[in-house]
């Protein structure tokens, strides 16, 4: 991957917690929007932590919840989305009893986000080096123009883009760079944790893969841990260590990577891994999942998957399942196990 | 200029006894941009050849700015080629119908749009949608025909209980739904040929397989051939006959579905294939066979457009774009790599 060493300085700030301890804790999160039409339960008791330089990755189909859990995460839910229990434990602090200044610091410094289509939320009148600096310079108010220019500069080298772009505009570079510039502010603050929603979904497949590449690499090097979300999940499952797949708010099976990918447990998973067409092997007729993802409105009672379940049976519109684990470190909410 | 004619024959369609519904030689499209006088242009789409059977699915892959999405607007006639010419059923329409395309053609060649919100008017029922092409292409002899008519359309593409969603609104369905009323309403007017721009890439995962299942049913049933136009080649693979692969604007490659993916000989190719995520190889194995981004398309100098990204890139390919090689039966590729200029191992 890219030869460039990554200077010391961008190095995390070293935990004070210790290594048993998850850096991002997730317990029992729900999430309501209240709409005219009725409160709709977007997340529904998730939960899950994630360790030091790992990468946890929430899989799952648009209206799921993930993007909701992010932003849940960073704080940054508008109305009318309304946390409506649980608690997000960040080394330990809960994000959702911080006040501002709490906030302040915790947001960038200690986790960081790169969104979906962040690449078009770039600023079109700045120049890219602006806009990272203007990270630094909020966040260090110490630091000198000039210092925070040439950190800009030294970023956008780490994301593996030429550092005389410093002054370039963001119309001037191709959309696979803007999204390396928006992942070069996320990294502006040495942060602990990245969230990562959909990082590469507008993206064609060649500028994905250098990307995740580059990712994975500033990953080993620095050390942060990342969440990382996406619909893709060939692409989850080669870039995580662990992945939690939910449905209609819900967590319904989480374990790590490979244990997914090669015995999917959950019916609604064993669904999704038969609605990839493969690049290589035989091939076999698909079935997908039948149906369309529920309304949240009115979700189905029981398991919310049942009504496109083809294993369903006598108790599952009748009562949810929770979360069980029913292997080491395999973790299913369906009644079948 | 290059002459890339891929002719029926190229692609050893006289093999096969389904008849060539659509072909396409030459099929060039070049945007003025810049300035008053417009001196500059975008070469969208250069010298594009192919030809379509009944009932078969051809394959065009390729990434944003390759010419894919250029490739079926020109053949639905949403705008002109710069040059080139569309044959259908043996007719230049380009010739034929020089003021835009006929009722004939626009019933024979239908397209299915890649936003399946944005392909219908929201202020209108699922039963409109359906009716209007019938009236307007004179599908039904009497008016008391049309509503069963659209019932049968809506059965036909999986939409149950028909009554039902025919009297729905776009906002009430979901977007495979959607999608599956825009097919319903292409397949109103009896085409030949869809034209299938991304079909699936906006659709919830786990209802994008029933999509590309149910167009599979209908180019067998009814023997309906499709242009499927998509970025993702692992679906190419599962739903196409045949696959081409345009870059920056050029075909580069083509050939039979499993060829193509089982032995690619373009660098492109081989590039576009090492990057499909591949959960059985972790990411830092995977092999890396070029990088950087395509050029820009605005006057790109001569030669292979690929050239500057190739990891085999030789003197002549900044030079001179390649002419079309067979290397195998069904199996062809521009690339200075194949053929005589070369010394390469043309078969």
């Amino acid at each position: 991957m890219a030869s460039a060493t990554v200077p010391t300085s961008l190095s995390p700030q070293s935990s004070a917690s210790s290594a048993a301890e998850p850096l991002l804790d997730v317990q029992d999160l729900s999430v309501e929007y209240q709409t005219l039409r009725g409160p709709v339960q977007a997340v529904s008791h998730v939960s899950f932590s994630i360790g030091q330089g790992e990468v946890f990755g929430l899989a799952g189909e648009s209206g799921s919840g993930k993007s909701t859990i992010a932003h849940a995460i960073m704080r940054i839910l508008h109305s009318p989305a309304v946390i409506t229990g649980g608690n997000v434990l960040f080394d330990g602090d809960d994000v959702l009893e911080m006040d501002m200044d709490g906030l302040e610091a915790f947001r960038w410094r200690d986790v960081s986000m790169v969104f979906q289509s962040a690449m078009n939320a770039l600023n079109p009148v700045l120049t890219v080096g602006e806009q990272i600096a203007d990270v630094i310079q909020r966040h260090q108010p110490k630091t000198t123009k000039q210092q925070a220019k040439d950190r800009a500069a030294e970023l956008l080298d780490i994301v593996g883009i030429d550092r005389n772009r410093v002054d370039d505009y963001p119309h001037q570079l191709s959309g696979g760079m803007r999204q390396r510039v928006v992942i070069a502010v996320a990294l502006a603050l040495k942060p602990q944790l990245m969230i990562m929603d959909e990082p590469t979904t507008a993206l064609d497949v060649v500028v994905q893969k250098d990307i995740m590449q580059q990712i994975e690499y500033l990953k080993k090097e620095l050390g942060f841990s990342i969440l990382f979300i996406t619909h893709d999940l060939s692409l989850m499952v080669e870039f995580s260590d662990r992945i939690g797949v939910m449905y209609a708010g819900e967590i319904v099976e989480t374990t790590n990577a490979h244990e997914l990918f090669n015995k999917p447990l959950h019916p609604y998973t064993q669904g999704l891994m038969a609605s990839f067409p493969a690049l290589v092997g035989p091939k076999e007729t698909l079935t997908g999942i039948p149906g369309s993802p529920p309304n949240m409105l009115e979700p189905p009672s029981g398991c919310r998957f049942h009504p496109r379940c083809s294993k369903a049976f006598a108790p599952c519109p009748l009562q949810q399942p929770s979360l069980r684990e029913v292997e080491p470190g395999h973790f299913v909410a369906c009644h079948l196990y | 200029m290059t002459k890339t004619v891929l002719t029926a024959e190229q692609w050893k369609l006289a093999e096969s006894p389904d008849p060539v519904v659509l072909e396409v030689r030459n099929l060039t499209k070049h945007f003025p941009v810049g300035g008053m006088f417009r001196s500059k242009h975008v070469h969208a789409l250069t010298d594009v050849s192919f030809a379509i059977r009944r009932g078969e699915v051809l394959a065009v892959v390729g990434e944003s700015g390759s010419g894919k999405s250029t490739t079926a607007r020109l053949i639905a006639r949403l705008m002109e080629p710069t040059r080139g010419e569309i044959l259908f059923r043996g007719q230049n329409v380009l010739q034929t119908e020089k003021r835009g395309a006929s009722l004939s053609y626009r019933s024979g060649v239908q397209m299915i749009f890649q936003d399946p919100f944005g392909s219908m008017n929201p202020t209108h029922s699922v039963a409109h949608h359906i009716m209007r092409p019938l009236q307007i292409h004179h599908k039904v002899e009497r008016r008391s025909d049309l509503l069963p008519r659209v019932h049968e359309l809506l059965a036909t593409v999986g939409l149950n209980p028909p009554a039902d969603i025919a009297n729905k609104y776009p906002h009430e369905l979901s977007g495979g739904q959607r999608q599956r009323v825009a097919i319903a309403r292409a397949l109103a007017v009896d085409p030949e040929i869809v034209l299938a721009d991304e079909p699936i890439s906006m659709l919830d995962v786990s209802i994008r397989i029933g999509i590309l299942n149910l167009m599979a049913k209908l180019k067998k049933e009814i023997g309906i051939g499709y242009l499927y136009i998509t970025h993702d080649i692992a679906s190419a693979r599962y739903f196409a006959d045949r696959i081409m692969v345009l870059y920056a604007g050029q075909m580069m490659e083509g050939a039979d579905s499993d060829e193509l993916i089982g032995n690619p000989a373009h660098p492109y190719t081989k590039l576009l294939l090492s990057a499909v995520p591949n959960p059985e190889v972790a990411l830092g194995q995977r092999e890396v066979v070029a990088r950087g981004e395509p050029p820009s398309l605005i006057d790109p100098p001569p030669g292979c457009p690929f050239a500057a990204r190739c990891p085999q890139v030789m003197d002549v390919c900044r030079k001179v774009m390649p002419d079309v090689q067979t290397i195998a039966p069904n199996h062809w590729v521009r690339c200075h790599l194949y053929g005589e200029a070369s010394g390469g191992t043309a078969a």
